[in-house]
């Protein structure tokens, strides 16, 4: 899979990095941590855990399972860091592992459970929310789709994939991608203009 | 709400949120552990077992291969050697014909000698 920028989050900000720079110091953490430096591979937890957590976070919507989920992806990826190529590689590994493995662990559960999403999240930044009343609304609605969808959603719009991305890393059909991404957006839409009774339209 | 606003908003409420500091320790911590527990380090023994499968068939093969080389050899040698045993029997059979028809020869041309004399 072609990967031409990877967004990357350090602990103190997450916002998109796409410079030559910095996927050049993930290829050299990541060639170092093959190397058996562990110092690198403690950076690449770092650089990465914030959106592979994110991801675990909002498919269980369980801080604890999120936690643990999030942890045994970088422990996997110890074991196959040396299968890992290059830093876009390791990014859409991570990606694809975790979706899976959340997907799996979602469809093991006797139903989905739908969770507070907010008390698991915890408080967001003040200042960081455009409307936090919207944004929490629609976190608790993508919390509410099954587990496929709710993959296909977070990997559109927390880690800005296009559709052909998405299904690479969910290995389905690009048209099934377009599907989900599409019903979702109808659900949630017509969901937030129920409960907020907004006048919503296309 | 257009399209656009609804995809921003989005976009807005699934911003990656850091885990914290300790989340890092804490994979560190389980791979210590895991390290500890099995000696070897995992990636390594991944990477053994892969050098391992890569040369176990052609390994294999050659193995195969000096096994046929070595079985034609010792047939060939064994074929040889009882072939060199039959010639030499051969051989001395001959030369114990050939020795007895000098004898005869031999008896013949005295015997000869005598009637002469």
């Amino acid at each position: 899979m072609k990967v031409d920028s990877v967004r990357l989050s350090t602990p103190d900000c997450h916002a998109e990095v796409n410079s030559d720079e910095s996927l050049d110091r993930v290829q050299n953490a990541l060639a170092r941590a093959q190397a058996g430096e562990s110092a690198a591979f403690r950076e690449l937890v770092s650089t990465h855990q914030s959106g592979i957590h994110s991801l675990a976070l909002r498919m269980l919507g369980v801080r604890e399972d999120a936690q643990e989920l999030a942890q045994d992806v970088f422990v996997l990826l110890h074991r196959h860091l040396s299968s890992i190529e290059s830093a876009p590689h390791l990014h859409a590994w991570l990606r694809k592992t975790v979706c899976h493995r959340a997907i799996d662990r979602l469809r093991a559960r006797p139903r989905y459970i739908t969770v507070a999403l907010e008390a698991a999240e915890g408080q967001e930044a003040p200042g960081q929310e455009a409307d936090p009343i919207l944004e929490r609304q629609l976190r608790r609605l993508i919390a509410t789709l099954a587990p496929v969808p709710r993959a296909v959603v977070l990997l559109r719009y927390q880690e800005d994939l296009d559709p052909p991305e998405i299904s690479a890393v969910l290995a389905m059909p690009l048209n099934t991608v377009k599907s989900h991404l599409r019903r979702s957006l109808t659900l949630i839409r017509s969901r937030c203009a129920q409960a907020a009774g907004l006048d919503i339209h296309d | 709400m257009t399209d656009k606003e609804l995809e921003q908003a989005l976009r807005g409420a699934l911003r990656p949120r850091d885990p914290g500091a300790d989340f890092a320790d804490s994979v560190m911590a389980r791979l210590d552990a895991e390290r500890c527990s099995s000696r070897v380090p995992p990636a390594i023994q991944t990477a053994a077992r892969r050098r391992l499968y890569r040369w176990s068939l052609p390994a294999a093969l050659a193995a195969c291969a000096l096994a046929a080389i070595g079985l034609v050899h010792w047939r060939n040698e064994t074929a040889a050697r009882e072939r060199g045993v039959e010639a030499r029997a051969q051989l001395l059979q001959a030369l114990s014909i050939a020795s007895a028809q000098v004898s005869d020869a031999r008896a013949a041309i005295l015997r000869d000698e005598g009637q002469l004399e």
